[in-house]
């Protein structure tokens, strides 16, 4: 005699597994969709350091390349078990079909677990009414559903605003604020724990010296403008052009133009 | 990296319009020394008298002109300015100051 309930169990089980794999290789699809728009904000932030520590490079800065290689190479990282996930994934999914009682899946889904839990776990904090107040669990090669959001909404809006170049500190100005806020963004999203947080603490600090820096060029511009309405209102004046001669020569050898040979070959 | 003082803040640089007055007093004092050496008329002084000019017109004049017109600025920035630029002109006003208001002749005998 067959046993149907322990049938029904195994369909149920099988039922679930499946559902499991498909909602976990829709997260994987996302999250890889994610790390492909993060890597694309990277290279802008990139572009965008590198003019700026081309003008800078008189000046004793803090390094920028280890920071960004950090960066990079936890992306790279992340996205390398992301990878596996999907293969191991496509490959339980194939099993599931063919040897549904092999041991191969069986090895698989102890692989899965805790992936099956975190997918399941970050389905029921999203449909929870203050989804911010629960922690997600720390899974390698998956980013927590509030990054996800935030790269797929904040973030792609961003990476359309660091299109084309600027050649003006003003312009920079406001590329760098934008980098601030969406690095700021981002790190915020993740918990202290995660792969990302340090390289982009990190990377947020070496944006914050250079856009100290271009403001720093801002104001020095404006000061020489205000200098010479000042200069204009006191001419005249016995020793005025001895004093703004020499504070003028003074200012502008503060001041540094804007890189142009990067641009060029920019564009 | 040169600070840069914000535009919220008060100025750092802010001179009162009493600075400005009290080194126009100490050049209208040196140059009336000029005219007090000038019309000494008596022939064994003359020469004394035309290095002192000479020296209050090189070394002391300039400095007082420079500092008041540094004072000026100060006052009239509407802007911040670079810390440098503050420090120096505020330099400037003070060697300005330090110059003894009405006692070139004591100045003189350096």
């Amino acid at each position: 005699m067959t046993s149907p309930p322990t049938m029904e169990v195994a369909c149920l089980t099988f039922e679930a597994l499946n559902e499991a794999c498909e909602l976990l290789n829709e997260t994987l699809g996302r999250v890889e969709h994610q790390f492909i728009h993060l890597n694309r904000l990277v290279e802008r932030l990139e572009t965008d350091l590198m003019i700026v520590d081309q003008a800078i490079e008189k000046h004793p800065e803090a390094v920028l390349s280890p920071t960004l290689e950090l960066l990079r190479g936890v992306i790279q990282q992340q996205t390398g078990v992301l990878l596996e996930h999907k293969a191991r994934l496509k490959q339980l999914m194939v099993e599931l079909k063919v040897r549904p009682e092999g041991a191969l899946v069986d090895a698989l889904m102890l692989y899965f677990s805790r992936l099956f839990a975190a997918t399941k776990d970050t389905a029921w904090i999203e449909q929870q009414e203050e989804p911010e107040n629960y922690t997600e669990r720390l899974v390698e090669g998956l980013l927590p559903s509030q990054s996800t959001r935030f790269l797929s909404g904040e973030g792609q809006l961003m990476l359309g605003k660091f299109t084309g170049y600027t050649s003006s500190w003003l312009g920079m100005k406001a590329r760098l604020e934008g980098h601030q806020y969406w690095v700021s963004e981002l790190f915020s999203t993740l918990p202290s724990g995660h792969a990302l947080a340090q390289p982009l603490l990190l990377m947020l600090q070496a944006t914050e010296r250079r856009s100290r820096f271009v403001k720093d060029q801002i104001l020095y511009q404006r000061a020489l403008v205000e200098l010479e309405r000042i200069g204009c209102s006191l001419s005249g004046i016995r020793g005025a052009e001895r004093v703004f001669s020499l504070e003028k020569l003074r200012l502008e050898a503060l001041m540094i133009s804007f890189p142009e040979s990067i641009m060029e070959g920019c564009e | 990296m040169d600070a840069l003082a914000s535009e919220n803040e008060p100025r750092p640089g802010h001179i009162t319009p009493e600075k400005v007055e009290r080194l126009e007093t100490i050049l209208d004092g040196h140059v009336r020394m000029i005219h007090y050496l000038q019309n000494i008329q008596d022939a064994q002084f003359v020469p004394y008298c035309n290095l002192f000019i000479e020296r209050i017109e090189k070394e002391i004049l300039p400095m007082l002109e420079e500092a008041i017109v540094a004072a000026k600025i100060l006052m009239a920035m509407d802007q911040p300015l670079p810390q440098i630029i503050i420090e120096n002109l505020h330099k400037r006003i003070q060697e300005g100051i330090d110059l003894p208001p009405y006692d070139g002749g004591g100045l003189l005998d350096l």
